[in-house]
């Protein structure tokens, strides 16, 4: 994907911009990313960015105060590989297999402008272990229980509608329930 | 045994070869990006002990990049058994299959990297080879997944599938005609990338390679199907302007193919760049038939493509060689390996 800026350069910064409660998508090159003062891209990024902030606040809200949010940025990791958002956004990379529980839910709309889909559809790994999985997930919902992969929608869905409510520490919440829930199938498995 | 570049597969006028490319992570360690070097080592040592010992491997080259000096890692990028990324890293290892078709690489943007080539336009043979090989170390090893998005990489691009296929296309006459680039946007539209190999977009003896942009939210087979489909297309557009340009100009296009071949026979020092355009423009004239070779051994020019390359050459003499004498050095390799003609 080229640079929307540019038009010369692939885009390697992929962001969503809420202003005025329209998100709009946006792909830039590196260069033009500084250029244009992306936040997150660039260490004195602007408050008028709602989506940088968002992450800000959801990261940070395990337990930290809401004066703090606005310089936690530097506090913020992910919990695996210590891989700040900061640098994420900067890098566009994720540092380890958690980064994904921590950012990944966070950049889905990303995922589907870069790949079209978000959803995985290819060869599965492990298919005896998860063939017996989805014996298990439909046996529960014929008992009234929700599969793991509604589960995992579920709360996924409800962390999305937290963050777009700002209502970071409720995020903070579902975060951890979507890992344990990921951790506890992992076990299954 | 012959080599994916020795040989001329399936439409072979335009198509060089296929290639596979999946992407691993393990569990238990950091992506690239956070792995320090000392971790990477470790790393290595583990999954190159695990595999070592596994029957698919027993015929397999292990490479250290510690064991390596810089021109026979350089000179192994050159024959596509490393990729570039792997050659910039400090520490890294890998396997390689005798005929070196298959490498897997560890320590590279991620964990491990499987490739496979296969001659021609036969892509469906590289899945298959590099989707054995995925299966004999995934059951060795924990891979990195998630049930919504595939094999996790290092880079949200080749999530999903992990998988990067790729057609690698000879294309004088498109290249010729001008049409690159409104090719290279038609395929986008496809959720396929056209890039020359050329070093910043340099004409490399009109050598391309398409590949899939997108790794998530499709199947492998429908990834390859897309590729295949397009690149017939391509194929065919090709060989049209190649028909039409011999058919008004036959005596000017012969012209070129005896000029190229009278100086990649007959030079004493050819510059890369020579050597590739040559090559490309006497390629051209064995696949059209323009010149009729004295032999029928059906020799792959793209072979001699990887043998002038600075480092294949560089290896093949013992002291270091100036850039004049790799000049020299690389027109008698051509002299010693160009098909004679009638
Ligand atoms: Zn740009
Ligand atoms: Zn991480």
């Amino acid at each position: 994907m080229l640079c929307e800026n540019c038009n010369v350069n692939e885009a390697t910064v992929h962001f969503t911009e809420i202003r005025n409660g329209v998100q709009t998508e946006h792909h830039l090159c590196s260069e033009c990313a500084a250029k244009l003062e992306v936040p997150g891209y660039m260490e004195n990024y602007g408050n008028e960015f709602p989506f940088v902030r968002l992450l800000t606040g959801l990261l940070a809200a395990g337990g930290m105060a809401a004066v703090q949010r606005d310089t936690a940025m530097q506090h913020i990791c992910c919990p695996g590989c210590g891989m700040s958002f900061e640098e994420f956004t900067r890098i566009g990379k994720f540092g380890c297999a958690e980064c994904y529980d921590v950012f990944g839910p966070l950049i889905d709309d990303n995922m589907k402008c870069i790949h079209g889909s978000n959803v995985h559809r290819g060869k599965i790994y492990k298919e005896d272990s998860s063939g017996k999985d989805s014996e298990n997930n439909q046996k529960q919902s014929e008992s009234g229980e929700l599969s793991f992969e509604q589960q995992l929608g579920k709360l996924q869905m409800n962390l999305r509608e937290a963050v777009e409510l700002e209502n970071f520490e409720e995020a903070a919440h579902f975060r951890d329930e979507i890992k344990a829930l990921k951790e506890g199938n992992n076990k299954d498995a | 045994m012959l080599r994916w570049f020795e040989e001329n597969g399936k439409n072979s006028d335009v198509v060089i070869s296929g290639r596979v490319r999946l992407a691993r992570n393990i569990n238990g360690f950091h992506f690239s990006l956070k792995l320090t070097n000392e971790d990477a080592e470790i790393m290595d040592a583990e999954i190159l002990t695990k595999l070592k010992g596994l029957k698919a491997f027993e015929q397999y080259h292990i490479f250290q990049f510690k064991d390596l000096d810089d021109c026979q890692k350089t000179a192994m990028k050159e024959r596509h058994v490393i990729s570039d990324f792997l050659l910039k890293r400090d520490t890294a290892a890998g396997l390689v299959s005798e005929d070196e078709n298959i490498s897997i690489m560890l320590n590279e943007e991620d964990h491990i990297r499987i490739q496979a080539f296969v001659s021609g336009m036969d892509i469906d043979k590289a899945y298959e080879l590099a989707n054995d090989i995925d299966d004999t170390i995934g059951g060795v090893l924990d891979y990195c997944y998630d049930e919504k998005y595939g094999y996790l990489t290092t880079c949200p691009s080749n999530v999903g599938t992990g998988m990067r296929a790729s057609y690698m296309l000879h294309l004088p006459a498109l290249t010729g005609s001008g049409r690159i680039a409104g090719l290279a946007a038609e395929v986008g539209r496809f959720g396929l990338v056209l890039k020359s190999l050329g070093i910043d977009q340099n004409n490399y003896g009109d050598i391309y390679q398409i590949t899939n942009q997108y790794t998530l939210g499709k199947s492998e087979k429908e990834i390859l199907d897309n590729l295949t489909n397009i690149t017939e297309q391509i194929v065919e557009q090709e060989r049209t302007l190649r028909k039409q340009y011999i058919s008004r100009k036959r005596l000017s296009a012969q012209d070129t193919v005896y000029r190229a071949y009278g100086v990649l026979r007959y030079a004493r020092k050819v510059s890369l760049g020579d050597g590739m355009l040559l090559l490309s423009q006497f390629r051209l004239g064995l696949s059209e038939k323009l010149v009729k070779p004295s032999s029928d051994i059906d020799v792959s020019i793209y072979q001699l493509m990887i043998g002038i390359q600075p480092a294949n050459l560089q290896m093949m003499s013992a002291n270091e060689m100036t850039e004049e004498e790799i000049d020299i050095a690389r027109s008698q390799f051509i002299r010693d390996n160009i098909p004679l003609i009638q």
